[in-house]
């Protein structure tokens, strides 16, 4: 499915939409969402738009898409409370849980999936903030690639710092223009990790704070496709295999660039590996 | 302990080896070899098909010898000097105390691309002095062109010649001398007609899409691949180290590329920098020492106020297949 050019880029071999949204104008966001749960509305999904104020419901109820919806059930607004906004830092796990939850609550009802769309400027309001709601990112992506839930996660560029949005952008499959990051590391279809765009040194530090804020698992094998990487530099080869051995393990960089294999033999890396397919 | 002449020194013993027959080449490498081989020494034969052919049929009764292919290892000078580092410092593991390596240059290296393996003669007078090596480096004085032997006498500090001779080089420069001076390379053909890429500024993604749109298609995925890696890491360099405006101009020929990044920094400060191994080096000193292992030439220069690298993909030299 594709919303076409007002919700921007979307990965298609990904399979399930996880979206970053950066607007600057309130209305744009309003636009975006529209678009995004009308998608979701026609192919016969839960949707459900995750609000600030109280106007913005009534709003919403006034709509010519949402509100026929809103009325028989099939959409629900939910005022940002405990669930979305308000807490100053997120707790990744509690946050994935609710959306198993309303997950399971929707094929429950009998539809076929749920869909979210929700402004979560908010979340990102101090250090600590960003740093968890990166992790919640990652982790609600995983969850998104193997179950039957999508999501628009709306930014306000007029109040994010800009390292911030790109780090929030950087962790979802599909994004607008207003939200440009020179990667993306997402889950597969499969469940893996994919890393697409490229690594060089003008992303060099959002691929460290990336790396740490995914937090790696201890020990053991991670796989990465690789296949949609244009391009990795020596100083992201080497953030790798830093991070790689901070966790005792062994990134295996799966690609079809042979070169990249001669790359991290000349860098006689020893915890990041190239596997070279094609 | 050192035997034969580079008895008693200690580090590299750097030797040019003139000749103008096979006669008298074969006569400085008989007790050079035979030498190595009675004290016990990792004995090595770094020469193409047709002297180490020679130097069989003229020695069969030398049993030992080691004959190094080259191939891959002499693509390119910092190639070359990481695969002999990590040889060295295998036979010093295992015990030796002083190896002996004769070898030559390939005439094809005294063409376009003589500029960088002469910085290569000059930079193993470091490179390899961490290791109890004695090397003759084999030059026929009837082929080699005079610019290129004038060189040989700069980069070599000792010479071997027939009768078991061996002297000091009255010509040696040091090599930080020598390679600080970053002379210029001869102009490839290829920079007479204009540039088709001409950037300002560029982001290394910028550069590497330039690269990519324009390249030929002769050159190959591999090839290309590998070169604009190189070309990131030098823009990159210059972005982080030089100093703006940095230019980025691109030349394509039928299988090769040419390629320039120009800042106005004062460029490098280590004489060594892109052929030495990578510990220790000046900052963008390891995307510079990537870019002399991925290209098929570079060269760096500077004048009143600009740096410039310039590297080659595909074709090296334009007058050599």
């Amino acid at each position: 499915m594709n919303g076409g050019d007002l919700i921007g880029f979307r990965d298609q071999a990904r399979g399930r939409d996880h979206v970053c949204f950066a607007f600057g104008e309130p209305v744009e966001f309003r636009q975006a969402v529209r678009s995004f749960l009308a998608e979701g509305l026609a192919a016969g999904y839960r949707v459900v738009a995750v609000v600030s104020q109280a106007g913005e419901e009534e709003s919403w109820r006034r709509d010519e898409v949402l509100g026929p919806a809103l009325a028989n059930g099939q959409a629900e607004i939910v005022l940002s409370g405990p669930a979305y906004g308000e807490a100053v830092v997120v707790d990744p796990f509690v946050r994935v849980g609710l959306c198993q939850t309303a997950t399971e609550q929707a094929l429950n009802s009998g539809f076929k999936d749920l869909r979210i769309a929700a402004d979560v400027t908010s979340s990102l309001d101090t250090p600590a903030g960003v740093d968890a709601y990166a992790h919640y990112e990652y982790l609600v992506d995983r969850y998104i690639a193997a179950s039957s839930m999508s999501g628009l996660c709306g930014y306000d560029r007029g109040v994010i710092r800009e390292p911030d949005l790109a780090q929030m952008a950087c962790l979802h499959p599909s994004a607008n223009t207003q939200a440009a990051a020179p990667f993306r590391l997402y889950t597969g279809p499969d469940g893996g990790c994919v890393i697409a765009g490229y690594l060089d040194f003008n992303g060099l530090e959002l691929l460290r704070s990336t790396l740490e804020r995914t937090r790696l698992p201890d020990a053991g094998h991670l796989p990465i496709d690789a296949s949609r990487l244009e391009f990795v530099d020596h100083n992201s080869m080497l953030a790798l295999e830093a991070a790689a051995r901070s966790h005792s393990a062994t990134v295996v960089l799966r690609s079809r660039a042979p070169h990249l294999r001669h790359l991290a033999e000349l860098l006689e890396l020893t915890a990041v590996r190239v596997e070279v397919a094609g | 302990m050192r035997t034969g002449a580079a008895a008693g020194h200690v580090g590299y013993f750097h030797e040019a080896a003139y000749y103008d027959s096979e006669a008298q080449l074969l006569d400085i490498l008989l007790p050079f070899l035979s030498g190595g081989l009675e004290a016990g020494e990792p004995t090595l034969v770094a020469f193409g098909e047709a002297h180490a052919a020679l130097v069989q049929r003229a020695m069969p009764h030398l049993t030992g010898i080691t004959y190094l292919s080259g191939g891959d290892m002499y693509a390119r000078p910092a190639g070359a000097i990481h695969a002999y580092r990590k040889l060295l410092a295998d036979l010093v593991a295992e015990g030796a105390t002083q190896i002996r390596i004769v070898g030559e240059l390939a005439p094809w290296m005294f063409g376009a691309t003589w500029d960088w393996w002469c910085r290569y003669e000059s930079a193993i007078n470091r490179a390899y002095n961490d290791f109890p090596l004695w090397s003759m480096c084999a030059y026929d004085t009837t082929a080699t062109p005079p610019h290129v032997l004038a060189d040989v006498s700069r980069t070599h500090p000792m010479i071997a010649a027939p009768g078991a001779l061996h002297h000091v080089n009255p010509g040696f420069v040091d090599p930080a001398v020598l390679l600080g001076q970053h002379r210029p390379p001869a102009e490839d053909p290829l920079q007479q007609h204009p540039p088709v890429v001409d950037l300002t500024d560029p982001t290394p993604n910028d550069a590497r899409q330039a690269v990519l749109a324009k390249a030929p298609e002769s050159v190959s995925r591999r090839d290309l691949e590998t070169f604009v890696t190189a070309v990131s890491e030098a823009v990159t360099n210059a972005i982080r180290h030089g100093r703006p405006p940095v230019l980025v101009r691109l030349w394509t020929g039928a299988d090769r590329v040419l390629l320039t990044v120009t800042d106005h920094g004062a460029g490098l400060s280590d004489p060594y920098a892109g052929l030495l191994p990578r510990n220790g080096l000046e900052p963008g000193g390891l995307g510079l020492w990537l870019t002399h292992q991925l290209c098929s030439h570079v060269a760096m220069y500077r004048d009143r106020d600009s740096f410039t690298i310039r590297l080659t993909g595909g074709r090296p030299d334009p007058d050599h297949n």
